[in-house]
This record gives C-alpha cells, structure tokens and sequence, in this order.
C-alpha cells in the first residue's frame, strides 16, 4: 500500500436547491499524510469528503489523486476508501466477509479472499474474530473491522467520516492512537473529517480549518493552535477570551489596542494598523494571577494586567476553572491545581504576556463549539 | 393478558376475550372444521337414491320455476284490469320460455304474443297450476321411496379418501398447473416489484415519494372487478392495444389481423401481476427502507457492482419483506377466480378455483369441491413453509 496526493483545484459545491456548501478552494493533500478537516457541523467538510470520494460531483473545479484527473469517476473506481461515521458494516455478513466484501466484488477467489482478511484482521488487532457476526463486536472492534474493511481494497487514500464520534471517551482517545498507528504503517494518505479538535489536534500532521464552505487556515497542530491566522480559528480551536477595541499603535510585529480593560499589548498576526477595528485574544491557560511581578517593571513591562471580580470556582482535578467578570466582558481562567486550596479572593489582578495575546481583525467568532 | 386487564379492566378484557374467541369460533374453526369433515365424507352418488334424490331436486326447481311464472302472471293481470294493454302479457310470459322447462305444457301455450289478453292469461295460470299439483304428488311420491330405500340402500355417507383419489387426471393436472401458474405470478411480480420498491425505498425527494405512493395505491381505491374490465378494455379484440397497433400500422384491424390478447397465459399474468402488484411492492419497501442507506454506498465505495451490490447487500436485508410479499401474491393468485374466469373466458386452461366453484355449484357434489379446496388449501400452506425455509426466515421476521 502506498499514499497518493490529493489536489483540489478551485473545487466548488452548490446544491440543486441553490445552497452552496464549499466555495471555490485549493488544497493539496501530500502522500502518506494525516491530513484532518476540521469545522462545526454544516461548514461543508463532509461535502469535501463526498466529492473526493466521487459520490458527489463538484460543480467546478478539478478533483485529481495521484496526478490523475478523477473527475467523472464513479466512486467504485477511484483509488479511495471511505469510512463512514455510522461504519456501515454489513450486519448479515461474518466480520471476515466484511472485511473481504472489496475483493468479492474484485472477483479475487474465496480462499485468497480469507487469508487477505485474516492479514487485515491481525493488522488491526482483531485475530480470530473473523467468523463473529458485526453485532458481536464492542463499538472499537467494529471500528477497526471498518478500517480493515477500507483497507483491503488497499486505496492511496483512505478518507474517514467522523468515524470516532459514537464512541465513549476513554476508547476514543484509544482509537486515536491505534488509527494514527495503523496509517504510520500503511502509510496510506489519511483524509480525516472531524468536528472534535482534540482528535484533529492528536492525530494529524496538517489541519485544515473550515468554516461555512471556506477553508481559515491549513497548518500543523502547533500552528493552528498556537498562531491561528484568523479569528475564527482562534476561537474555534481551543478556547479565547476576546476583548474588542482599536489599535492604537503597531511597531513592528507588536501592536497596542485601547479596549474597554486599558491599553492590551499583543501580537499582530493580521497587519492591522492604527485606527483598524481589532479583537484581543488570550487563552484560558495562558493568563494567571499576578502576585511576585508587580514590583519588577521589567517583566511588567511584557504583561498586559487587568483587575476582575471572581464569580466561580471550578474543582476539575488537575485544573481550576475560573471565571469572572471585568466590565462587560467575560472572563475564563485555567490554572494548574498546586494543591494550595486557600480561597482566592473576590477581587483577582491577572496577568497575561505580551507573546500570548493574539491581535486580529474582527471575523466571524465560532460560539457553540462542539 | 395481565397488561390487557390491567389497561382496559376486568369486563373489558372480558367483552374482547369473547369477541376473540367467537370469532375464532365461528370464522375459522366451524368453517375449517365443516370443509375438512364434507372433504373426507364421500357420497356414493351413483346408487338408486342418489338418483332419487337428482329427481327430486329436479322437481322442486321445477316447480319453483313454475310458480314464478304464475305468480308472474298474476301480476300482470292485476297490473292493467281489462284487455287494454295486450302486449304487456308477452314480456311478463318470456323469460320462462328461455328457462330449461322448456317442455312445459305452459311453454307450449304462451308464445302467442298480443293474441288473448287477460282471458288467455287465466288458462294458462290454470294450466300452471295444474302442472304445479302434479308435481307436488310427484315429490311426495318420490320422497316416500326415498324414506323407503334409505333404510338399507342409502346413500352411504362414509369417511374416505375417495374424494381425493377419484380427482380425474384433468383435474390434477389443472390443480399442478394453478399451481404453477401462481408461482409464475409471483416471480414475475417480484421482477416488477423489487426495482420499484427499491427505486422508492432510496428517493430522498419528498414530493416525488408521495407522488409515487399516490400512483401505487390510487388503482386499489378501484373496484377489482373494474380493474380487470379495464385490461379487458386494453387486450380485447378490437381494444386499445390493438388500436394503437393499428395505428402505428404493425397490424390491420379491418383486415382481421387484430391479435387476440385475452384468453391467454400472457393476459391472466398480466392482468394478476397487475391485481397484486401492491401486495408484492409494499412488503418489500418497508424492509428496504429500513435499510442504511450507507451500506449501498459503502459497497459501491468498495468497488460493487449494481449487481454485487443487490445480491449481498439489498437482497439479504430485504429477504423476510420478499418473503412475505412472495406468499401474499402467491397465495392470492393460486386462489384467484375473477381473473381466469374474466381473461380466461373459458378459453384459457382453468384454473383451480373455478374448478372448484363448478365442482360446488355446477356438479353439486359439495363433498368433492371442500376436498379440492383442502387441496388447495394445504398447497398455499406447503408453500408458506417452503418460501420461509429458503428465506430462512422466522414467523417472528415476517411479522415484523
């Protein structure tokens, strides 16, 4: 088995009834990568999947993988595989059966057919469960029956539907790993769609982020996590806390913004300049109490500091949620539990470093996440 | 039980108990069990008092006849007093000269149309009347020897098998081909009915699911009867089909060169494919429909042909609504009479049913028409089980 790339040329999606799902995009998928699609649901990541697949057809644009143009080819004979979110087994068929069901239709004969389903069973930890019926099977098993199942028509690229998303917590963050571990082996191209970050974040070697029918950012899980390009994916990978203002003056890659909190210092990742509307991000994690800074001006000086009043304190275990009010705006702190339980008081000075506060131009901010 | 009195109280559940178990009663137990005892019962039908008890029959449709006609005449006389409307007299008198007493003193008499009026009327009534007191002795002669002779001679009502064992060899092979023919039925409905339910079972667009729907069941808000008149409209010699045969000028109606469609396997197929096509469709969409429609793309995803993909993946689903749709028709065809006896006109090869209405209300013999219709009876049911043996389905499947 070996990857193939996948390149979507200005592809583009609209639906008879006029709606369109995925506005003109390019995207190259590398060979042998595990490329996720991220977005909430209804942004147009699993129409991507759809076309790439060949169930859809794009209205414009050119789909090609491995260099070749697979416009006009029926999903039967294109070089994927597709995973469904439901799985999709075949329940009146034995696990074995499934998993061969791409070669029946090849014509491959009976006996080969098993041999390669019992590689392919062993492959994904499922050794003598050949002869199980689908509904014999816990909700991973069938899982990587699934998998196998794709896997046996050997695709150059294997495209995965949300297939985690029925899974309780623990096995899914399991599966995470046996997925990644699986395409490290095949190395087969995987194409994962998904609205869960933490999956798209742990597996991936490239995210692309989407969002109504157009894809933010494309980059690594560090870089869509830490320098997020555009406020959507700021706000919809991880969690923000946005403040509103104006810029009030931009030397070199820092920029300063008049907000309703004072003056915040942050990183300009949109070449805003002064006067440009702007939105302030600093994640949850990022911000802390400030207590031994105050007296040295020296490391004040790259702390933005603003005073809230404490509404909650969340126990988490490992992590204390705080929110709290500033003015009008909201405000979630994530701390570290150090074991010292002492109360903390009503009125809380924070502090965040000039680094870790995101300057951007106003977009679309994704409020319900998943 | 315990739910049911729970829900709806003691004299509730009661009233529905009984309900239930009169009508097992009376709809199926006392039928089955009244067929099932006539089946067995065989009559010796050639002996002196069966001949005897034929005369006898005979005499009192005479003489019911006759009685109809006096009363008939009365009537009339009654209807216009006086001789002023002679010609009434010939319509009312008809319809006995056309009945099997044709050799009646009275038949001879009447076909004298406008002649005598009322006063020829009442000689005939007279007539009648006297034909009527004669055969009222004869019965009751007739009778007394029959009481006489059913001492010894009787008709010996026995349990047998005769009743099966005499079935003459036409019979037989008309009770084989029925059969035959009603599994044809079924596969050919099965051909129409499987792409249709399918094609309905996977449309995602509303509006034309209703329309579809709308198009299967509007023809069963139709009387049967008209349903099959209206093929018979469609296939007859001069109808519609040939018409537009015609027209497009294959063949020459005028030159006699129209095809005769009724009458034929063909039309009775056509005709009973059309009649149960729906019992066949909607077995077989219900289970379609409950299909996951992503196992059909995930086989053609894996490369499956149309056909790789009905055969493994839509057929096995569907098997137990095949199943159910498959005895329906089957059942419903192999005891079909308006089809065969409307197509058929008597030219196409019978079918089992009419057999047996004939062997009921034509032969008289009640005793071999329930032993047919047993036959036929355990046929459907022989077949019931063999479908749920190769569909490897349970009851359980079906009722669902």
């Amino acid at each position: 088995m070996r990857g193939q790339d996948v390149f979507l040329d200005g592809i583009k999606m609209t639906y008879p009834n006029g709606f369109t799902a995925v506005h003109e995009t390019d995207l190259t998928i590398n060979a042998g990568e595990f490329f996720s699609i991220l977005g909430p649901s209804g942004c147009g990541k699993t129409t991507i999947l759809r076309m790439i697949s060949g169930f859809l057809d794009p209205t414009a644009g050119a789909i090609s993988i491995g260099g070749v143009r697979m416009n006009g080819i029926g999903p039967n004979n294109r070089p994927t595989a597709l995973i469904f979110q439901n799985l999709a087994l075949f329940p009146l068929m034995p696990v074995w059966e499934n998993v061969a069901f791409g070669l029946e239709a090849r014509g491959v004969p009976k006996a080969k057919r098993r041999k390669r389903a019992e590689e392919l069973l062993e492959l994904v930890a499922l050794y003598g469960q050949a002869d199980k019926m689908p509904t014999e099977l816990s909700g991973g098993q069938r899982q990587r029956v699934a998998v196998a199942r794709a896997l046996a028509v050997e695709p150059a690229v294997l495209l995965l539907d949300e297939p985690l998303s029925a899974l309780d917590l623990k096995l899914r963050q399991h599966m995470r790993a046996e997925l990644k571990e699986i395409q490290r082996k095949t190395s087969v191209t995987f194409i994962y769609i998904t609205h869960d970050q933490g999956e798209a974040l742990a597996m991936s070697d490239r995210v692309a982020v989407m969002n109504e029918g157009r894809i933010e950012q494309v980059a690594s899980a560090d870089d869509i996590y830490n320098r997020p390009q555009t406020a959507f994916t700021a706000t919809f990978v991880g969690e923000q806390n946005v403040f509103t203002g104006k810029v009030t003056s931009a030397v070199g890659n820092e920029v300063a913004v008049e907000t309703g909190q004072g003056t915040l210092y942050g990183v300009n990742r949109n070449d805003l300049a002064v006067g440009d509307e702007a939105l302030v991000m600093v994640r949850p994690e990022r911000i802390g109490l400030l207590n031994g800074e105050a007296g040295d001006p020296e490391k004040m000086a790259k702390l933005n500091t603003l005073s809230a009043r404490l509404q909650r304190r969340d126990l988490e275990g490992a992590l204390i949620n705080l929110y709290l009010t500033a003015g009008e705006n909201d405000i979630h702190v994530n701390m570290h539990n150090t074991g010292d339980d002492a109360p903390f008081s009503d009125e809380i000075k924070l502090a965040f470093r000039h680094r870790d506060t995101v300057i951007m131009r106003p977009g679309s901010i994704a409020r319900d996440r998943a | 039980m315990e739910a049911l009195v729970r829900s709806y109280g003691k004299g509730l559940t009661a009233v529905f108990a009984g309900l239930v178990a009169l009508w097992i009663i009376l709809m199926i137990v006392v039928p089955q069990v009244t067929m099932i005892d006539r089946a067995f019962t065989y009559q010796d039908r050639g002996g002196e008092t069966a001949m005897l008890a034929i005369e006898i029959d005979r005499a009192y449709t005479k003489r019911f006849q006759l009685e109809q006609q006096v009363q008939r005449a009365q009537n009339a006389a009654d209807a216009e007093p006086g001789a002023s409307a002679p010609s009434v007299s010939a319509p009312s008198a008809t319809p006995s000269i056309g009945a099997p007493a044709a050799t009646t003193p009275s038949a001879g008499g009447l076909p004298q149309p406008s002649a005598g009026g009322a006063a020829n009327q009442e000689i005939d009534v007279e007539a009648l009347e006297a034909e009527i007191a004669t055969l009222t002795a004869k019965i009751e002669e007739l009778e007394s020897q029959e009481d006489l002779s059913s001492g010894e001679a009787g008709m010996k009502a026995t349990y047998s098998l005769k009743n099966f064992t005499t079935m003459s060899g036409i019979h037989f092979q008309i009770f084989v081909m029925t059969l035959l023919y009603a599994f044809c039925v079924t596969i050919l409905s099965f051909l129409i009915c499987y792409p249709v339910a399918f094609v309905i079972a996977t449309t995602t667009n509303r509006n034309r699911l209703a329309l579809m729907m709308l198009g299967l069941v509007i023809p069963y808000a139709i009387n049967e009867l008209l349903r099959i008149f209206s093929w018979i409209m469609i296939l007859e010699k001069n109808g519609i089909l040939n018409t537009f045969l015609n027209f497009i000028g294959i063949i020459d109606i005028d030159a006699g060169e129209g095809i005769r469609f009724v009458a034929s396997n063909g039309a009775v197929f056509t005709v009973m494919v059309y009649a149960y096509v729906l019992f066949m469709v909607f077995p077989i969409y219900n289970t379609i429909d409950t299909l996951d429609k992503n196992q059909i793309e995930a086989a053609r995803d894996l490369g499956a042909s149309a056909w790789k993909i009905h055969t493994r993946v839509v057929i096995p689903h569907a098997k137990p609504g095949i199943a159910v749709g498959s005895i329906m028709t089957f059942m419903l065809s192999a005891g079909s009479i308006a089809v065969p006896e409307i197509v058929g006109r008597g030219l196409h090869p019978d079918w089992f049913s009419q057999l047996i209405y004939r062997r009921f209300f034509e032969a008289d013999s009640w005793n071999q028409g329930s032993a047919y219709s047993l036959a036929l009876l355990i046929a459907c049911i022989v077949f019931i089980f063999a479908t749920m043996a190769i569909f490897k389905v349970g009851i359980r499947d079906i009722a669902k």
